[in-house]
């Protein structure tokens, strides 16, 4: 008979105790080849012993991938930050790194709060003087290139 | 690698405070989960869990984008534990001696994900046949040695592909197999001897 059509379970396929618990990972991941896997099946049709060691190693592995389903949630992110905030000697993860964004946003708007004010008070400013300028808008005009400010206005007024 | 991950890296390599702390997000969990389980020890877990991304913010630079960030990131995290087993072995410290808090800890809060390992046995009182089995696993495989402890754990706790896991070790795929079946026999023949 040849090596080909040789019948699964003949004396030489047929495996010790040893060479089944050898494959147990490999039957388990169905990584072994169509012969190895009737080989191991045979085993386990006549040896008790084996079938019942199978079913404990499968029982382990399948308890591990329960343990991963077991995690504990954890929440790292601010401890790290502290962590390298120290070891740095502050260099990195100060506390305005994280209050940045909204320090920089509140800056922005502080500004922008002022250059409203600024530019309300000086255009209400203006139409309150106006009238009250000599009627020749000239020297207004020359004072203000020079650098003269409104104030001097007003008070030239007041005099 | 993709785009998005390419970009992260960018960001971590120019020390983005933002992109590390969304970096550290996304990984924490996985972290958490195999330095626990290699160590056995919540506390110790939870310092070593930092202290690898307290590297990992240190060596960006040195990331070559051959593989994917988590199995960098997972390297990282065996090396510490390696190094942490060292430490802890000097001190003649017993991570088993720790296990009891398991115990504690499942009796309160953790009923619910212990029903997950339970729905795996078929024991009539299920949830504390899964916490027993919880803490037998524990301390089976801290009693594993370190190298078939790592393989393990990447394997049959977090499910890793034996790609990763070579990439993780720096491990023939050859090695990794015959290591794993060797650290699985024992697991259960501690298990057995337990019982
Ligand atoms: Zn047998």
């Amino acid at each position: 008979m040849t090596e080909r059509n040789r019948p699964v379970g003949d004396r030489e396929d047929r495996m010790d105790h040893q060479q089944a618990k050898d494959k147990f990972s490999d039957y388990y991941e169905d990584s072994l080849d169509m012969q190895q896997r009737a080989a191991i099946e045979a085993h386990f049709g006549s040896c008790s012993e084996c079938r019942a060691e199978y079913e404990a190693f499968k029982e382990t592995l399948r308890g591990l991938s329960g343990l991963h389903q077991l995690a504990q949630p954890i929440e790292l992110s601010k401890k790290v930050a502290r962590r390298i905030h120290r070891r740095s000697a502050g260099r990195f993860f100060g506390d305005r790194a994280e209050t940045r964004f909204s320090f920089e946003w509140l800056s922005l708007v502080v500004i922008l709060i002022l250059l409203v004010v600024v530019f309300v008070v000086t255009t209400s400013e203006k139409r309150v003087i106006t009238p009250l300028l000599p009627p020749v808008s000239a020297d207004a005009g020359v004072s203000s290139v020079d650098g003269s400010s409104t104030d001097d206005l007003l008070r030239h007024d007041d005099q | 690698m993709s785009k998005r991950e390419r970009r992260l890296i960018r960001r971590l390599q120019e020390r983005d405070e933002a992109a590390f702390r969304e970096m550290v997000r996304e990984h924490e969990q996985q972290v958490f989960n195999l330095v626990f389980r290699m160590l056995g020890n919540r506390e110790e877990a939870e310092d070593l869990a930092q202290d690898v991304f307290v590297t990992v913010f240190k060596s960006i630079d040195r990331f070559r984008e051959e593989s994917r960030l988590s199995t960098w990131i997972y390297r990282i995290a065996v090396n510490h534990c390696k190094n942490r087993y060292k430490y802890l072995a000097r001190r003649n410290y017993h991570g088993s001696a720790s296990f009891d808090d398991v115990e504690a800890r499942e009796g309160t809060e953790r009923d619910g994900p212990a029903i997950a390992l339970q729905a795996q046995i078929s024991a009539p009182d299920r949830i504390l046949e899964g916490k027993r089995l919880e803490q037998a696993l524990q301390r089976a495989i801290a009693e594993l040695d370190e190298d078939q402890r790592v393989v393990i754990v990447l394997r049959d706790v977090e499910g890793l592909t034996y790609q990763e896991i070579c990439a993780i070790t720096d491990l023939a795929e050859g090695t990794v197999k015959s290591r794993l079946h060797r650290a699985r026999m024992a697991l259960k023949e501690r298990l057995e001897r337990e019982q």
